[in-house]
């Protein structure tokens, strides 16, 4: 499984990795929206992209409606410190599949963490 | 209104002066006429009365001055010795003295010792065989009274026979009937006269008789002397008050009643209903009358003659227009009364009514202020009248109102300041949250992974568990932060959106002096009612207006309007908040309304005021847009719907194509 992982704070980044590691993912990173999409460029494509919603320049929603737009099968779990309505809203609409408030225990990812990766496997089917 | 009050109150006055007024009017007259005809009416009877007296006085008069010649000795001698010179020269005397038109002496066996006659009238001279001294012959005693004349007593006069009666030297019949509707006859005429008869007995032996008389006909003496003793001639308006007629049969033989051209009314005759009941009946008549000319109060009498028969009239009239006048009097008098009871109906109504009305229009006017907003206006002050009961409790309402209105301004105040604070706390508990969560991820994520190695010491593992535990506790706090400044349920009510926006534009005051920006607030005026959260909706227009003082440099200002507004969403309210601030980049205008996105330093903004504001306008069902000029300013627009929260189902509120460009 490969993952990638987008925020701007390194902790939150080596935090996500260090979980998903641990569970055999195959962890990217990168620290903006530019980044993120580099990387999705030149590595084939994600099982899932964990993303941060507020970051300088291009915010997470943008990230989200790409990653959308050029990987379908692409699980979208939008992790945020501040999990509003709004906010689910605003992501549903960009397509996001699963979202998580910040901060959260290596259990409760890997639970988002599978729960979107089951979500966009019933949709495909 | 008070108008019709007080032209009630007045109305009722002039009713009640005009009904006192009338009645007064109506009935005094009424009594005042009835108890003057009726003075009238006894004046004119008894002025009959002396009439009457009168009238028999000259008889009296005639026959005690025959009798008294009758009774001396040396006359019944001349009688005897039928001596004309004698006769002649004591009745001639005698006739002029009482102004006889007739006399003479007669002797037993009917031959005419002596005749005088019209000594003293211009009439034409008369001799009849005058019934009267038959009469006395035949009962041997002295008849006096009234004689009819008829012109047949003259054609068949014994004495002279060559004579006649006329009365057409003082106008025969000729005068109108006053009724006009009977015309004078021949047969009509003929003469009254007053005689008296003494026979002369000497030894108890008839011997002659004396008799002297005076013809009516044209002798005004006897009217013109009850004219004169009873009206003292009296002068109403050049009228006669009194006048006075001796009738023969229904005309009038002496009178001092005028015609038009101011002669007596001779030979003119009596109404026929007069004449009727007087003559007919032989009963008096009192009454008015229409006499020649006028209308009098009258009264007849029949005048019998020696025989008893009905014979002619005896009449007094008092002039009615007299009466008449005293009752128009009595009239003009009750209606100047009258007009003054109106008058001062009128002045009483309305100084009353001014007195009770001003207390109320006092209160009126202080209703108006109060709908206007002053809730302790002047009401004047307190009457003592009924009207007071009602002042003190207008009083009462007005102290109440504004101890609702404090207790309604504290209220919203209190309101006001929770919903800020809600705010000032959401604001910060978002900036926490941002800047806490992601280090608090990175401790509960290594305290867990430390936690899975095997390897650790008991003590080690339960100070881990220690660190996981209290770093829950730590999110728990920033959730519950987060959770108290976000209340997404609707707790809607129905208020007036005027009174909230005032609300929050004077809590926003302070803030605005302190920068320097006018803050400036134009009702819409007449908005309809709304069903709202008011906290929620306070909570986006504190947050609209504060994003507004941010963007806006000292000396801007910031314009907020409402008014009604119907799109094609329904009827609904416009609310705009325009400022003359530094305005939003064109690339920022997109984004405005996302969930975190600011354009504020790092830890002044969220990014999340204008994000929750536009989901609290879209679960009330409205839209909320933006225009802005770089440089210029902003323009916030709020569509809010009229009617209940359970039409607030739209849920593509805020998203909207118009709302969001």
């Amino acid at each position: 499984m490969k993952v990638l992982i987008v925020d701007d704070d390194a902790i939150v980044l080596e935090s996500c990795r260090r979980i998903l590691e641990a569970e055999e993912f195959v962890v990217h990173v990168a620290e903006d929206t530019e980044k993120a999409r580099t990387v999705m460029e030149t590595e084939a494509v994600f099982d899932l992209i964990l993303t941060d919603i507020k970051m300088p320049g291009k915010d997470g929603f943008q990230l989200i409606r790409l990653a959308r737009e050029t990987c379908p099968q692409t699980a979208i779990l939008m992790m945020t410190g501040y999990l509003i309505p709004e906010a689910i809203q605003m992501g549903s609409e960009k397509g996001a599949d699963g979202f998580i408030a910040k901060p959260f225990t290596p259990e409760e990812l890997l639970a988002s963490v599978h729960e979107s990766l089951s979500a966009i496997k019933r949709r495909a089917m | 209104m008070l108008n019709s009050t007080r032209s009630k109150l007045i109305f009722s006055f002039l009713s009640v002066a005009l009904l006192v007024g009338t009645v007064s009017l109506i009935i005094g007259w009424q009594l005042l006429y009835n108890s003057v005809l009726n003075e009238a009416n006894n004046r004119v009877r008894q002025d009959l009365n002396v009439a009457r007296v009168i009238y028999d006085d000259r008889v009296a008069a005639i026959r005690l001055s025959l009798e008294t010649i009758g009774l001396a000795a040396d006359f019944n001698d001349a009688v005897l010795s039928r001596d004309p010179v004698m006769l002649n020269a004591r009745m001639e005397r005698v006739a002029r003295r009482l102004d006889l038109d007739f006399a003479g002496v007669i002797s037993a066996d009917g031959a005419v010792l002596c005749r005088i006659e019209a000594v003293s009238s211009s009439m034409a001279p008369i001799l009849g065989r005058i019934p009267i001294v038959d009469a006395a012959v035949e009962e041997r005693r002295t008849v006096s009274g009234t004689v009819a004349l008829e012109r047949s007593d003259f054609s068949a006069n014994l004495y002279n026979p060559a004579e006649t009666l006329s009365v057409s030297s003082s106008g025969i019949p000729t005068g109108k009937d006053v009724f006009g509707n009977r015309m004078p006859c021949a047969g009509q005429s003929g003469g009254l006269a007053i005689a008296s008869a003494v026979p002369v007995i000497k030894k108890g032996e008839l011997i002659g008789t004396l008799y002297g008389g005076m013809l009516l006909n044209s002798d005004q003496s006897i009217v013109d002397k009850i004219g004169g003793t009873v009206f003292r001639n009296e002068v109403y308006r050049g009228h006669n008050v009194g006048t006075a007629t001796i009738f023969f049969r229904d005309l009038r033989i002496a009178t001092t009643v005028l015609e038009k051209d101011g002669r007596r009314a001779i030979g003119t005759f009596a109404s026929r209903d007069v004449t009727q009941r007087v003559l007919g009946e032989g009963r008096k008549w009192t009454d008015r009358a229409f006499v020649v000319n006028d209308w009098y109060i009258t009264a007849y009498e029949p005048i019998t003659d020696i025989h008893n028969r009905r014979v002619g009239m005896l009449y007094v009239g008092v002039l009615e227009a007299k009466y008449r006048d005293v009752r128009q009097k009595s009239l003009w008098v009750f209606a100047m009364i009258t007009l003054v009871g109106v008058v001062f109906a009128i002045a009483l109504g309305g100084l009353l009514a001014n007195r009770i009305m001003r207390p109320v229009n006092q209160l009126i006017r202080a209703s108006m202020e109060i709908s206007s907003g002053n809730f302790s206006p002047d009401i004047g002050p307190i009457s003592k009248s009924d009207i007071g009961l009602l002042q003190k409790e207008f009083k009462k309402m007005t102290e109440a109102l504004v101890r609702r209105d404090q207790e309604h301004q504290e209220e919203s105040e209190k309101r006001l300041i929770q919903s800020e604070k809600q705010a000032s706390v959401g604001k910060l508990a978002a900036g926490v949250a941002h800047e806490i969560n992601n280090p608090l991820t990175a401790v509960l994520t290594f305290t867990h992974l430390v936690l899975r190695r095997t390897d650790l010491s008991k003590a080690v593992r339960q100070d881990l568990e220690t660190i996981a535990l209290q770093t829950e506790r730590v999110r728990k706090i920033v959730k519950g932060l987060l959770d108290f400044s976000r209340q997404s349920r609707l707790d809607t009510e129905t208020l007036d959106l005027d009174r909230l926006l005032k609300d929050c534009i004077h809590l926003m005051e302070n803030q605005a002096l302190i920068r320097g920006v006018t803050l400036h607030y134009r009702s819409g005026g007449d908005l309809p009612v709304l069903t709202v959260d008011r906290n929620q909706i306070q909570s986006v227009m504190v947050n609209i207006i504060l994003n507004a003082l941010d963007a806006t440099a000292p000396g801007g200002t910031i314009e907020i309007v409402s008014k009604t507004s119907t799109t094609n969403n329904g009827k609904g309210v416009e609310i705009s908040v325009l400022d003359t601030g530094t305005g939003i980049a064109p690339e920022h205008i997109d984004k405005l309304f996302d969930p975190f996105f600011t354009t504020k330093e790092v830890g002044k903004g969220t990014g999340l005021g204008l994000a929750v504001s536009a989901g609290i306008i879209d679960r009330h069902g409205g839209r909320i847009s933006v225009k802005s000029e770089l440089r210029k300013g902003s323009l916030f627009t709020i569509w809010l719907p009229c009617g209940s929260g359970e039409d607030r189902k739209n849920t593509s509120g805020y998203r909207g194509e118009d709302t969001r460009r």
